[in-house]
């Protein structure tokens, strides 16, 4: 039961200031637009400077990532060159790894649409050492080549996804290299070369000898 | 001593300090630039010789083209020998069926036989080079005379592929100046050096083909390359005769047991290179 006469102040607030006895008390009486007012300038601040942490975090990132992108294609550029050495393009496959799963697909081009002698080892050393980190990233696609022989890419540089595919113990290479064991082992010389129409001297017992020492891989792995 | 002849001891002082500046400099030069670099050509087909660049002496054209045709000429004698021989079954005589291209690869200077590490030999074992010649000049050590030492290095990769320790062979030669073309060329024409590694080369590649015929007279033409060889006391010969020998008995027993073979080695007598 409310005391007599506190009806009319809560209904008519100004009856209190008319009264000259009358003490305000410190918190008992604040409502929800009081604690708002107080609180409101608190929360922007706060949300402004979540805001602006944010939006330097992003313009950071962005600006890493351009810088990475430029880092990047200086290694790649470096990497293409006509005459690139032998350690020059060993160093940058490897530090290119380094960049995580972003390399992969330059990587891949390499170890595909410039599989001399120089780049395509390189690249491979490369994406062997990204497979160990990030295994899920480099298996996908080089399992794709294991299991898409042909087009434009060379024997040797699918020799080289099969090499990486048992190195790497890719999940379910198992199944993909069986398949191109008995595919090997049964095609007769003229469809394979047809498979690797890319290829000038597809060896078909060094590819099955590569398949063999990657199931052997597979099995030791498990 | 007059002051005119101090001059001129002074003035041969001074030529003397270029001339080795000069040694130390191209030397310099030489070991800076060597690497692999890619080769094009290396991916066309068939078996192929991949020639590198020698020396940078200012006569590169000239010296290539001499040596080009050395090349040639070894190899042409070579197939002769074998046709000679009148061993092979599988499709025709031993030489025709599978001849070897030159391959000039500007710009590629190995180092080291380090260069020529797992990855790189399979490479170019995949893409079926059987030798790669690459030369290394470097002045003579102090008190030997002026001038270089040039040491001829032959990679037999499908030998380097296949048993790994053996298959670079670094034939040291001395010359008194590597400017000279002719002594260039007396350091690379190794008497029939070229004929028989290429031949110990291409026989065991043909081995792992299963070309049991062509690869036997390879084999064994081989091997008596290397027996006229073994006076030049280069200590690779001996093993790489080793393992010539054992590749050409290893063809008769691998035709042997080769149900799809039907050629003359599965004949029940002794075989033997000398036949």
């Amino acid at each position: 039961m409310s005391p007599p006469g506190a009806e009319e102040q809560a209904s008519n607030p100004d009856s209190r200031s008319s009264d000259p006895g009358h003490k305000p008390e410190a918190s008992a009486g604040k409502g929800f637009w009081d604690w708002a007012s107080i609180l409101m300038p608190i929360a922007v601040v706060l949300v402004g400077w979540q805001l602006s942490g944010a939006i330097e975090l992003g313009l950071k990132r962005e600006a890493h990532e351009v810088a990475q992108a430029k880092e990047m294609r200086d290694l790649i550029a470096g990497l293409l060159k006509a005459k690139v050495k032998q350690e020059d393009a060993k160093s940058a496959a490897l530090t290119l790894s380094a960049y995580g799963t972003v390399a992969v697909s330059p990587l891949l081009t390499v170890l595909t649409d410039y599989s001399d002698e120089v780049r395509l080892p390189a690249a491979e050393a490369a994406l062997r050492a990204l497979g160990r980190s990030h295994p899920d990233e480099v298996c996908k696609p080089v399992l794709h080549i294991v299991r898409n022989p042909g087009g434009a890419v060379p024997w040797t540089a699918y020799a080289s996804a099969v090499r990486l595919a048992g190195n790497i113990a890719c999940p379910r290479a198992k199944e993909a290299l069986t398949r191109v064991r008995d595919r090997l082992k049964t095609a007769d010389e003229q469809s394979l070369q047809h498979d690797f129409l890319n290829s000038a001297n597809l060896d078909i017992k060094e590819l099955q000898a590569e398949v063999e020492q990657s199931l052997q891989s597979l099995e030791r792995a498990q | 001593m007059t002051m005119r002849a101090a001059l001129e001891v002074h003035a041969k002082n001074r030529c003397v300090q270029r001339f080795a500046a000069l040694v130390v400099g191209l030397a310099l030069c030489v070991s800076a630039d060597a690497a692999i670099v890619p080769c094009t050509g290396v991916s066309e087909k068939g078996m192929k010789l991949l020639l590198d660049e020698i020396v940078s002496s200012g006569a590169n054209e000239v010296v290539m083209l001499t040596l080009l045709q050395r090349v040639d000429a070894a190899l042409l004698q070579m197939e002769l020998e074998a046709h000679s021989k009148n061993v092979g079954s599988q499709g025709g005589p031993a030489g025709a069926a599978q001849s070897l291209r030159v391959i000039r690869c500007p710009d590629r200077r190995p180092d080291t036989p380090s260069d020529f590490d797992g990855p790189t030999v399979r490479l170019l074992n995949s893409n079926q080079v059987m030798i790669e010649i690459y030369g290394i000049t470097a002045p003579l050590p102090g008190g030997a005379g002026k001038g270089y030492q040039a040491t001829v290095v032959y990679a037999l990769i499908p030998i380097r592929h296949y048993e790994p320790p053996l298959g670079i062979v670094p034939v040291g030669v001395k010359i008194q100046n590597v400017g000279k073309v002719e002594d260039l060329l007396a350091a690379l024409d190794q008497s029939g050096r070229l004929a028989a590694y290429t031949a110990a080369a291409m026989g065991l590649s043909l081995l792992r083909d299963g070309s049991y015929d062509q690869a036997r007279s390879r084999l064994c033409l081989a091997q008596s390359r290397i027996e006229k060889l073994k006076r030049n006391n280069v200590a690779d010969d001996l093993r790489l005769l080793e393992l010539v020998k054992r590749s050409a008995e290893q063809a008769v027993q691998q035709a042997r047991a080769d149900p799809r073979y039907k050629g003359s080695l599965k004949l029940p007598i002794e075989p033997s290179c000398a036949l």
